[in-house]
């Protein structure tokens, strides 16, 4: 893994895309390393799409380029699918298999997608695709709302970026939250566990890991 | 805050940041995105006055007034801010300061939260005063600090702008110890203080000798920053364009320009000599490109880069590819037809009821800004106007004085809102007897921002208890005879007042009181389910737009039944008061946190 890595994180309003996405710069920069996070508040959060992006390593801007992000996490299956432009051929996805169904769909009536097709819409892009059932893990440590911090750990546990997992570790404990430490760090934990599973799968395809499996 | 320590801030971090180290004393602003969090920031520092003042022109005159009393100050506000303001902004260049006065501005290129993306720059250039644009978070801190001490050194206010992606976005900073010099204290100057016209033509010379100064000083300063490259092509650029185009075209010469009123046309001039083509990269209007060619500068610019939207390193690789300078980029793979997920008003959301009984009333709404002008989109559909700030009650006395409709008028305003800018349109609707209902949507807080005080919550930026404004007493103290509250969550007694509201001739005012649901708490009461079996499939739950309401795959008639998420239900009773066959019940499953 070289120092530098492009990651997106994408979610809905409320998912706590922005908090996932300064917990991997704050890591970063404790961790030494140069780091821009891109990211946008206000009338997206409002049960919107939200998009952020961390830069590590020496980088101008926070923007990344069409088809370079190295690892991408989605909070969420539909927004997963959503940066599939942003997604390299090299990329490792985590999309949490959790729906939230866009209520414009609903008032038009229609059915939230099958998530085969999205998985398979992201693996053919990249490289690797893994998919886990981060609300369920989050909900079984304690709190649903870590549903990111699963996530954080699911990417430390695959090693799919440079910054080191203690350094995550030190980033979610030390997040200004209402959340209690220690529920925090089992959700962490849990991401880790869940992440360290598929470690070392290489190749295009997909893993479904079942909910609460560790 | 720390010292001398490596942190990841936000540009608006960044700039609180340079106001603790700067040893700010006193500052002031009005919520707006992409500016809020720089008074937030600011104000868990503790030792600093920081408040959020009614509206942004106030806010100006309290840093003003600051200023003249010796502490140095900060104004903050988003770009439409600076409007309200601007009164204020144009006779402050006329008399100075005493300790130094920045105002940030940060704009919205792109509107992602803004009703227009009008470039501030101008303000500066309209003004006179000098104008400071940083490009990341690292200069935003560095650039705000400098800006005190020019606004102490020439006697000016400093206009700082960002935009939101410098104001928003997250970089490593330094930070260094917080300085503090002794307060000098107010000295009386009427000659520049009182601007009476006598008085203010003395200072008009002054400013303009004071841009000579500073041009000179902008010369020298080593934020015009000539950064060397292949002289075929020469760029002149600013603020995150400047980023842009290094990382687009990084073999070009570059002039950056960190101060951006007044130019160093100078060393413009001399860069242009010695570079074979020369462009200006620069988001929104040709500001500098306008600067240049008036100075007789041969220029390129807007020709190849929008003038509308953001700037992005793919628009900027564009442009320079439009001109010939740079292959054609890759054309980028095309977003998937994935569905949209636009913004909505949140389960519970006390704006939504309000807003269906306008739709059934069929009432022609002037609205305004806020969560509640997100009313405006399907189902909800309830908006007919939304321009700025406070516009909603003015703009529905002139529709109700054009004789244009037959329906009743309907002034849509939030707590904040009204606050802010609401005020004096009540009081034309009162002075000049005008048949509208005003609906002060009262959620007591500034929702629309993320949740922050004003003075209608009765507690301030710094968390203390102040005294709350009287809604009730105020509109009745104007002179509104009929004044009614209603709780939207009752959604019988909101039809009945706003139908007797509109039956009033004259002036009326509903004020619908419920606390917002995300802010100063999230609530979550008892959640609602549908009882499959006595659910007929009616849909008209659906017709509020509540997130919480979803699909199921039973029909009834061929119609598909609805269901409810009780992980997002906040348990507001909107639904069940819709349900005809009072298919909408309390969750018998649920319990309680902390009781379960
Ligand atoms: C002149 C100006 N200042 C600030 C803003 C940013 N802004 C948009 S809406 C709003 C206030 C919303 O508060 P409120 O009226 O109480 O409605 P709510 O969002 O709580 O429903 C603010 C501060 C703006 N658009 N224009």
């Amino acid at each position: 893994m070289s120092a530098s890595c492009d990651v997106v994180v994408a979610g809905v309003g409320g998912q706590g895309v922005l908090r996932l996405a300064h917990a991997l710069g704050a890591a970063a920069a404790a961790a030494g390393l140069g780091v821009r996070v891109g990211q946008i508040y206000g009338l997206s959060q409002r049960g919107g799409s939200v998009e952020a992006t961390v830069r590590i390593g020496d980088m101008r801007t926070a923007f990344i380029p069409p088809a370079s992000a190295d690892v991408v996490v989605g909070l969420e299956p539909l927004e997963a699918q959503r940066v599939v432009p942003k997604m390299s051929p090299r990329a490792t996805v985590l999309v949490n298999r959790t729906p939230i169904v866009p209520t414009s769909l609903t008032l038009a009536g229609g059915d939230y997608p099958d998530l085969d097709g999205i998985v398979e819409a992201i693996a053919a892009v990249a490289r690797r695709v893994y998919v886990l059932d981060a609300t369920a893990a989050a909900a079984a440590a304690g709190d649903r709302r870590l549903t990111n911090t699963v996530m954080l750990g699911a990417l430390a546990g695959l090693e799919a970026s440079p910054i080191p997992t203690d350094a995550l570790l030190g980033a979610v404990a030390g997040a200004d939250s209402s959340i209690d430490v220690a529920v925090r760090k089992a959700a962490f934990a849990r991401g880790a566990g869940l992440g360290r599973d598929h470690a070392g799968v290489v190749g295009a395809g997909t893993a479904t890991t079942p909910a609460g499996r560790d | 805050m720390t010292v001398d320590t490596r942190v990841l801030l936000s540009g608006n971090e960044a700039i609180a940041q340079a106001a603790v180290e700067a040893g700010v004393q006193v500052a002031a602003g009005y919520p707006g995105t992409p500016s809020t969090e720089i008074l937030e920031t600011l104000a868990r520092h503790g030792e600093i006055d920081v408040r959020w003042s009614p509206n942004e022109k106030v806010a100006l005159d309290v840093a003003l007034g600051a200023s003249l009393g010796g502490v140095r100050t900060l104004a903050t506000m988003k770009h439409v801010g600076l409007n309200v303001a601007a009164d204020t902004f144009m006779t402050a260049a006329y008399t100075g300061v005493g300790a130094g006065l920045v105002l940030i501005s940060a704009d919205d290129p792109g509107m992602h939260s803004s009703q227009n993306e009008q470039d501030n720059r101008f303000y500066a250039r309209l003004a006179g005063v000098p104008l400071l644009e940083p490009s990341d978070s690292l200069e935003a801190k560095e650039f705000t600090k400098l800006a005190f001490e020019i606004s102490e050194e020439f006697d000016t206010p400093v206009l700082v702008r960002t935009t939101t992606r410098i104001s928003h976005n997250r970089g490593v900073v330094t930070t260094e110890a917080r300085r503090v010099r002794e307060t000098l204290g107010f000295s009386r100057d009427p000659s520049k203080y009182v601007m009476i016209p006598a008085y203010a033509r003395r200072r008009r010379p002054v400013l303009l000798e004071r841009l000579e100064e500073l041009t000179t000083y902008v010369e020298e300063s080593p934020l015009t920053a000539d950064i060397a490259g292949d002289s075929t092509v020469g760029v002149v650029t600013s603020g995150i364009a400047y980023r842009y185009v290094r990382e687009v075209i990084p073999g070009a010469r570059v002039l950056k320009l960190g101060i951006t009123h007044p130019l160093p046309m100078d060393r413009i001039k001399s860069f242009a000599a010695e570079v074979d083509r020369l462009f200006v990269v620069e988001e929104l209007d040709p500001f500098l490109e306008d600067a240049l060619r008036a100075a007789g500068i041969d220029v390129e610019g807007k020709a190849f880069f929008p003038r509308a939207g953001e700037l992005s390193p793919d628009a900027v690789r564009k442009g320079f590819a439009a001109a010939g300078v740079l292959e054609a980029p890759a054309p980028v793979p095309e977003p998937p037809a994935t569905v949209v997920r636009p913004p909505l008003l949140c389960p519970g959301c006390p704006h939504t009821a309000p807003f269906l009984v306008l739709k059934r009333i069929g009432a022609v709404v002037a609205g305004d800004i806020g969560c509640y002008t997100l009313a405006a989109l399907e189902p909800l559909a309830a908006m007919d106007t939304c321009v700025a700030m406070g516009s909603s009650i003015g703009m529905a006395v002139g529709l109700a004085a054009s004789g244009g409709t037959e329906k009743p008028v309907v002034a849509t305003i939030g707590d904040s809102t009204f606050l802010h800018g609401g005020i004096p349109g009540l009081i034309e609707a009162v002075y000049n007897e005008a048949d509208v209902t005003v609906l002060i949507l009262d959620n007591g807080t500034v929702a629309m921002t993320g949740g922050q005080e004003h003075p209608g919550t009765g507690v301030t930026l710094q968390g203390e208890d102040t005294r709350p404004v009287d809604l009730v007493a105020l509109c009745r103290s104007v002179g509104v005879d009929d004044v009614r509250v209603v709780d939207p969550h009752d959604l019988a007694a909101t039809y009945r007042e706003i139908e007797g509201a509109i039956a009033h001739k004259g002036p009326s005012v509903v004020i619908t009181n419920r606390p917002c649901v995300v802010a100063p708490t999230k609530v979550k009461d008892h959640p609602f389910t549908v009882v499959a079996e006595a659910c007929t499939a009616c849909q008209l739950c659906m017709t509020a737009g509540c997130p919480s309401i979803v699909w199921t795959d039973e029909t009834f008639e061929g119609r598909r039944k609805v269901a409810i998420d009780t992980t997002t239900c906040t348990g507001c009773t909107l639904c069940a008061q819709l349900c005809p066959p009072r298919a909408i019940v309390l969750d018998p499953e649920w319990e309680a946190p902390g009781r379960g």
